[in-house]
Order: structure tokens, then sequence, then C-alpha cells
């Protein structure tokens, strides 16, 4: 199908009514398949073809989206019918203006190698079967196990009235395995995830993950839920990643402080968030990771931005509409997770950079603390902010001790980043499976990378 | 649509066609803005058909593929589960319930913009160091389901509901304020709304301390998300069947406290998800999950009633069309009990009134287990709302809070978060944990 020729034809006709106009349309193909126990639960595929329209009209916005391509002009009408009611509404000092940014006219590769439409289903199936069986026959205490399977490959194609085009491409696969056994009536679980953009490859050969799984969950049985308190907190990599991502992240994202006055001054740049070892940004990079690509969803091209400096707060997340407002630099942060909508401000992969603490040395002199193993998920209001792990073990005297389970805890912006007192040397990037969730876009691809953290005075909540 | 169906009889003899239309309208206000106006119209179709035993499902929005999602579909089928099923055939004389909030089907651009206008005016007026945030969205869906055994049953749903919330920022200390409302049998009045959102703002302009230890809680419906979150994994059928529930084998057992009934309830006017069948064809009925305590059946698609020998309770449902049915509630609904919220605050010596958690779902669901930290929550002594509370978390087990410690339950109802209908619920001897 023309995209472009029908891209060009709803914005040569509907232009002279806005001052912007965007139209985005993809092409989406989708497997999903769940395995319970042995078995196959549900096994679907999903074609997907649709767009949507954002317009720009005396300073308001308006948006619709359509997936029969015959109302692409419908939505033309729609959105600029609506933009201009939304500009009809706002006083001169509320309306909108973008930044500028380079017109890019491109068409991007991602460098697919084996993606998810070159392998077939039954090759999928076998692959993640594998892992199944594993799952359900390797220990009889085991009741029940699950290997979820999602993958996607979408052509994007962006077009704006500023003469933009710009043809890219999205790919995820990833799987996650639980199990789970019982424990007093109760269930206990244990999860893990893999999962890769561009090489199906990345997900073979991981029965030993699916093994690990196993011995967690069964390890997990006799695990005591954690005594609430208040710790010493060693997060691994992927619950440290989480952490900045829920703790300081989302907070980096300006449509939050672009229209009020009082986030502003909270969050002055210059301003102190940690020690002086702490280092943090969100990156478009490297290639390969689910939250790299070269533009966003706006056209923008994507750089790095740096957001904590030595402690000190540096920089932050934009789309063309907050870059504007706040005179700032724009970073390419503006995503939307399908074409059913709007562009928003988002993360993409964000980082702490490493430290040069072996993870003995983080322990070494904690006398009782806990140290938590990967995510479960995490959810923030801005100041206060909880993060959950999925394996944890007590810290004795400087040691590795028992494990225990059903951690989580709670954090304060402006208290827990403070209370980072130390971090590792082993960076690696986590987050190939879940996503990220806002504004009722779920789940957006994202990547965490870190090295392990020490945070002190972490509450943890249990009975 | 007939000719989907027709293409996928070419190849078996079972199979199923579920097309969806689906309307969003939503205006939003951002930190007191009108930001924008947004339109939404999806359609498609899923094909779920059983060939050779098996069950495959595919869908798209793109009608001219019809030929390709038939095969997407067979290709399914040779690798998904084993389904002895077949699809039901026409129900005969079926009630109707109106699932259409007619308000919905009304509401314009200019009328929402209005709505959303007055509850940002009048908040300001109220609370004038608050940045009011609000949106209006009215869902409207048609649905069809057609198969093989000659069911072709055509379903509407209409629903509009309102998000209305506030940010206040004092320094570094941030306070939000969200609240929902779904309208049923009433209407949404935005400056009652700003009334309850101001009133939620003053109660919290002083922060309080808040102590370790057993406490009791009034948990408000959005309150409670944890524990109905883990009562409607409880309940589903495949995770009975696999005997991960902590329901399983409980059935017609007293496990819970007498002041708790919950109904899976699709009679209810108005909702959405209301009506006599199911998204696969199947008739409904309202059915007591907990009924004073005593545990009820758990709830069942085809597929899983298929899978376990078991008869679905007409609780297929579906998100959209691109993925298959699964068991869902239609609506699960919390009985209310006859306390009015002011006596249940003044029936407390000293305790917590939370009203919003972070981390809802994030931890061991279905084992009951909840930990979070209290994202709107306040300190009540002597009867009274002294202070917001912060960094604090409560945790415990929803079939262990549920089962003894429950004081008393509140005579009205609002949704909680993941659209349950639920009263304020007093619960006693939750574990608190303060950072001093």
């Amino acid at each position: 199908m023309d995209f472009r020729g029908i891209m060009a034809d709803a914005i040569s006709s509907y232009k002279g009514r806005a001052d912007y106009l965007e139209v985005r349309i993809e092409q989406r193909e989708a497997t999903s398949l769940l395995y319970r126990l042995a078995e196959a639960d549900s096994v679907s595929v999903k074609l997907v073809l649709g767009g949507s329209v954002r317009a720009l009209a005396d300073g308001g916005w308006g948006f619709a989206a359509f997936n029969d391509l015959a109302a692409v002009g419908k939505a033309c009408e729609d959105a600029v019918t609506s933009a201009r009611y939304v500009g009809s509404c706002l006083p001169a000092s509320e309306k909108v203006s973008l930044a500028r940014v380079t017109t890019a006219y491109d068409e991007v590769d991602l460098g697919i190698s084996r993606g998810a439409k070159d392998v077939t289903l039954s090759d999928k199936m076998r692959v993640l079967g594998e892992y199944a069986q594993i799952l359900a026959k390797s220990d009889p205490r085991v009741v029940s196990s699950h290997v979820r399977y999602g993958d996607f490959y979408v052509r994007k194609y962006f077009a704006n009235s500023e003469g933009a085009y710009i043809v890219s491409e999205g790919s995820d696969m990833n799987a996650s395995f639980g199990a789970s056994a019982m424990k007093e009536g109760r269930p206990v679980e244990a999860f893990e995830g893999v999962g890769s953009t561009l090489d199906f490859t990345d997900l073979e050969g991981k029965h030993d993950v699916a093994r690990e799984v196993v011995e967690t969950c069964i390890e997990t049985l006799d695990a005591e839920p954690v005594k609430a308190g208040v710790y010493t907190v060693v997060c691994d990599p992927h619950l440290a990643g989480v952490f900045i991502h829920e703790a300081f992240g989302h907070l980096s994202e300006s449509d939050f402080i672009a229209e009020n006055e009082d986030a502003r001054k909270m969050m002055t740049l210059g301003r102190r968030f940690g020690q002086d070892f702490l280092n943090v940004a969100d990156e478009p990079v490297p290639a390969g990771l689910r939250g790299s690509y070269k533009y966003d969803d706006e056209g923008t091209p994507a750089v790095t931005a740096p957001l904590i400096t030595n402690g000190l707060l540096v920089g932050r997340l934009h789309s063309r509409e907050t870059a504007a407002k706040m005179g700032e630099p724009t970073t390419g942060n503006a995503r939307a997770v399908n074409h059913k909508f709007a562009p928003i401000v988002r993360m993409r992969n964000t980082v702490i950079r490493p430290g040069k603490a072996d993870f003995d040395q983080l322990i070494g002199d904690i006398k009782l603390g806990i140290f938590a193993k990967a995510a479960y998920g995490g959810q923030t209001m801005i100041e206060q902010f909880s993060f959950s792990a999925r394996e944890a073990f007590m810290i004795r005297d400087g040691k590795l001790a028992e494990r225990v389970r059903d951690v989580v805890m709670a954090g304060n912006l402006f208290e827990t980043l403070l209370n980072i007192e130390g971090i590792g040397s082993d960076f690696r990037w986590t987050g190939h499976t879940g996503g990220c969730g806002k504004g009722g876009q779920f789940p957006l691809p994202v990547m965490m990378g870190s090295p392990s953290i020490r945070i002190k005075n972490v509450v943890v909540g249990g009975r | 649509m007939e000719k989907i169906l027709k293409k996928a009889l070419e190849s078996t003899g079972k199979a199923e066609v579920f097309y969806g239309d689906y309307r969003t309208a939503e205006v939003s206000y951002e930190n007191g803005k009108l930001k924008t106006v947004s339109s939404v119209r999806m359609t498609g179709a899923g094909l779920r058909l059983i060939k050779d035993g098996r069950l495959g499902y595919a869908s798209t929005t793109d009608f001219s593929q019809s030929d390709r999602l038939v095969t997407a579909a067979l290709d399914t089928a040779a690798a998904g589960p084993r389904a002895r099923f077949d699809f039901p055939g026409d129900p005969g004389k079926i009630d109707s319930i109106d699932s259409v909030k007619e308000r919905a089907t009304k509401l314009g651009i200019s009328e929402m913009v209005e709505m959303g206008a007055k509850y940002v005016e009048k908040l300001k007026k109220l609370a004038p160091d608050c940045y009011p945030d609000t949106s209006i969205t009215v869902e409207h869906d048609r649905t069809r389901i057609l198969n093989s055994s000659g069911l072709d049953y055509e379903s509407e749903g209409a629903m509009y509901h309102v998000y209305f919330g506030a940010t206040v920022i004092k320094g570094s200390d941030v306070l939000m304020v969200p609240a929902f409302k779904i309208p049923l049998e009433d209407e949404y009045d935005p400056e009652l709304a700003a009334e309850e959102a101001a009133e939620k703002i003053r109660m919290a302009e002083k922060v309080v301390e808040a102590k370790t230890g057993p406490t009791t809680v009034l948990f408000s419906p959005m309150g409670l998300d944890s524990m109905l979150m883990a009562l409607g994994a409880g309940f589903n059928g495949k995770y009975v069947e696999l005997g991960v529930s902590p329901i399983k084998g409980l059935t017609g057992t007293k496990a819970l406290s007498d002041k708790l009934t919950v109904w899976n309830d699709p009679t209810v006017r108005y909702w959405y998800r209301s009506g006599a069948l199911d998204q696969e064809g199947i008739r409904t009925e309202k059915r007591a999950l907990i009924r004073e305590g005593v545990i009820g059946e758990p709830y069942y698609d085809l597929l899983t009633a298929d899978m376990y020998g078991r008869r679905s309770t007409g609780s297929g449902y579906r998100n959209g069309f691109e993925a298959p049915p699964s068991p869902s509630v239609s609506l699960m609904a919390v009985e209310p009990g006859d306390k009015e919220v002011s006596e249940m605050l003044a029936s407390m010596e000293e305790g917590l009134y939370v009203d919003f958690c972070l981390g809802a779902g994030q931890g061991n669901v279905l084992a009951g287990e909840f930990s979070n930290n209290i994202g709107l929550g306040y300190k009540v002594e002597g009867g009274k709302i002294v202070g917001r509370v912060k960094n604090l978390m409560i945790a415990g087990n929803a079939y262990d809070a549920l089962k003894d410690n429950i004081i008393s339950v509140g005579s009205r109802r609002g949704f909680s978060m993941t659209m349950c209908l639920a009263p304020h619920v007093l619960v006693d001897k939750v574990s608190v944990t303060a950072k001093k």
C-alpha cells in the first residue's frame, strides 16, 4: 500500500487549517504464546494496520486514531476540528508551541538478524516448549508453571507538515518463565525473563534459566516473609534499574513539570539529588536495546540525556512541546506505545553509571541488611514510590544469609536517592521483558542499566 | 464477517468470528489547563477456530487481509491447546440488560470540555495552591459474535468515566490526590467532585507521624485494590484447577468474615460489560463468589471449563478483538454494609485511613500478599482525621485480613482502580511500618 502517498495527500489537504499536522501509520504483526505446565494454553497472532493524526492549531492539540485507512481524511478532520476548538479555549499564555528540530527524511533499518517474522510459529513453540517441559517436570513440588512469550514486528511511517518523512522499524521478542509451589495453602512463586530485539537466537539455549526458576521457587518454599523494618538494602542491577526508573526517571519526564510552577522550582537544575558519585542518564543507545532508536515518535532525533551528574540535577527528558515551554534542548523522548496513542514524554534506556565497589565491599560492613534481587515492579507518585523484589536474602555480619520473601520497599525521592551510599562495578542491562506504563500506554519497551547499589534507611513492609 | 466465517469453514467445522467496533472520545486537562481532545475508533475481528481438536486464534484490523487471517488462525490451531468443546448455538429468548449508559452516548465534546472546566475552576477556588488534572472519557462499543453453531449475537456497551485529581507541591513535599468515578445510576457532578478533591487536599495539609505496629485501617474502595486483585485472581477457575489458588478446595467452606459478600454480577444496569450472554455467547448469571464469608464457585470461560471438565459460568470476556477470551468477571461487586464512612471514622480510636496504595499488583497477588507504600493516607485519632501520613508501608494477606479482622463495611460504594464496585472497609490489625 502506498502509505507515503496517503499521508502526503492527507497532510496537504488539511495543513492549511492547522499550524502543525502529523500522520503516523503502523503495520504490526504480533504473536502471543502461553504454556501452562507443559501444555499450550493459548496461541494467537494479530495483524494490525492503523494510524493516527495529531494536529496543533491556535496553540491547542487534537488527536484522532483510526484503523480503516479509508478514514484518514475523517481522522484529519476530527483532529483539526478538535485542535481548533481546544486552541479557542486557551488564553495566550497557555498556547502550545513546538521546539524546532531538524526535518528528517530517512529510512531507519534496525539491523534485525533473526526477527519475529523470520522464525516459524512451530519453531517458536518448539524452543519455548522445551522450557515449559523443564519448568513443569523437573520438580514434583512445582504445581503450576508457565512460559509466556510475546513478539512483535512493526513498520512505522511518520510524516508531518514540516516535510519530515521517516520509515522505521520496531521489534521485540521476549519470554518470561514462572513456577509456583504451595506452602500452607498459598502459592510461592519465582520468575525470570529473557528477550531480544534483533535475534531470536538470544532466546534459544535458555534451559538453565528455566532450571534456575524451578530452584528458586523450591528454595523460596523454605523462606519466611521478611520482618518489617528499616534496613540497609543492597539492590542487584535489575532492582537498582527499576529503582532509578521509578525514583527518578519519571520525575525527569518534563510533561509533569513544564506546566507546574511549583514543580519547576522543586526541580531546578543544579539541585542536589544524590552523593557526588551518583551519575544517571537516559539514552537511546546502544543499538539493539528495547529503548534504543534514532528518531522518537515526533520525528525528533534522539540524543543521550544526562540527568544527574556528580549528584546534581543537570537535565531532563523532553518532547518538542516541553522543550519549547522550558527553553531547553530536545532529547527525543516523545514516544507512543502504538498508533492508537499520541506520543508523550517517556524514558528509553535509563542508567546509573557504574562505580568501583565489588559486591563484597558493598555488603562487607552491613551488620543486618537485605540483599534484594530482580524486580516485580514499581510505581511512583513523584515524591513517594514503591519497588518490589522478586527474591531476597538477609545480610548478617557482612555475609549473605537466609532467603526471605515478599520484600517490598517504600521510597521517598528526596531521601532515598541521597541515601545511596555505594555503587558497584557490576553494570548490566536489564528489563528484557515487561515494560513501562503511563497515561494508559502500556507496555512500552524500556530498559534499565545499572550496577548493584547500596541504599541506607529503606522502609521494608511486612509483618 | 460472514465472509470470514465462510472462508474458515472451508477448512474446519468449528469457527467463531468476533467483531468489535470501539469508539473512545476523551477530553483532558493537565495542570489546570485544557490539554487535548482526542477520538479513537478501532474496528477489527478475531477469528477463533477448532481444527483437529485444537484451538487457534488470529485477529486483524485490516479486512482486506481476511485470507491471511484464516491462514494465521489455522497455523495457531496446529500449535494451540486441545479443545473438545463446540461453540454455543442460539440461546433462544434472553433477557435484555441495559448496558448502555444513555448519557455517554449523548455527551458532546463541548459538554465534556465544560465538565472539565467546571471541575478545574471550582477546585482552584477551593484550593488555590493546587494544579487540577481531569479527563472525561466516553467509551462506546459494539460487538457481534457469529459462529458455526448458529449464534449471531450483537451487543452494545456505553459508559463514561471521569478521572479527577490534583497535585500540590510545597517545597519538596508532593501531594497527589487521585480519584475517579464511573456513573451508573447517577451522573458525574464536576462541582461535587471538586469539593471532594478539595476536602482530600485540606485533610492532607498537615503531615503527621504514624507508628509501627498492628493498626486499624479504614480502606477506601481505591485503597482496597491490592486485596480485590487477590480475590479476582483467586476465583479464576484456571488458577483453582491448577491448584495455586488459596480458595482451592474451600468451596462451601466459611473461610472469610461473615461481613463479606462478593458478587460476580453481570446484571448491574448501565455497566458496559453487563449482559445476558458473555463474550463467547454463554448465558451469564449473578453468582456469589463469597457469601457471608462462605467461598463460592470459581468462574470459568469455555476453554478453561473444557480443559478441566467443568461448565462455563458465562465468564468469557475479551479485551477487544486482539486476544482470545479468558476467564474474567463481568463486574466484581462487594456487597455494601450498613455504616456511613463518617460512622466508621468516628468509631476509630487510633488508626489510618488509606485512600490509595502504590504498587498494587506488584507482588505475590495470587497468594493474597500485599505490601504497599501508602500513596495517599491519613492518620485518624479520636475518630477524626488529623493529617496526612507519608513514608509508611502497610502489609498483610488479603485472606487473613478479610477473615478475622473486618470490623465494619460501608453502605456506599465506589469503583476501585481495578474497576471493582466496593464500599469502604474497616480492617483491624493491619501491619504498619514507619520510618521511625
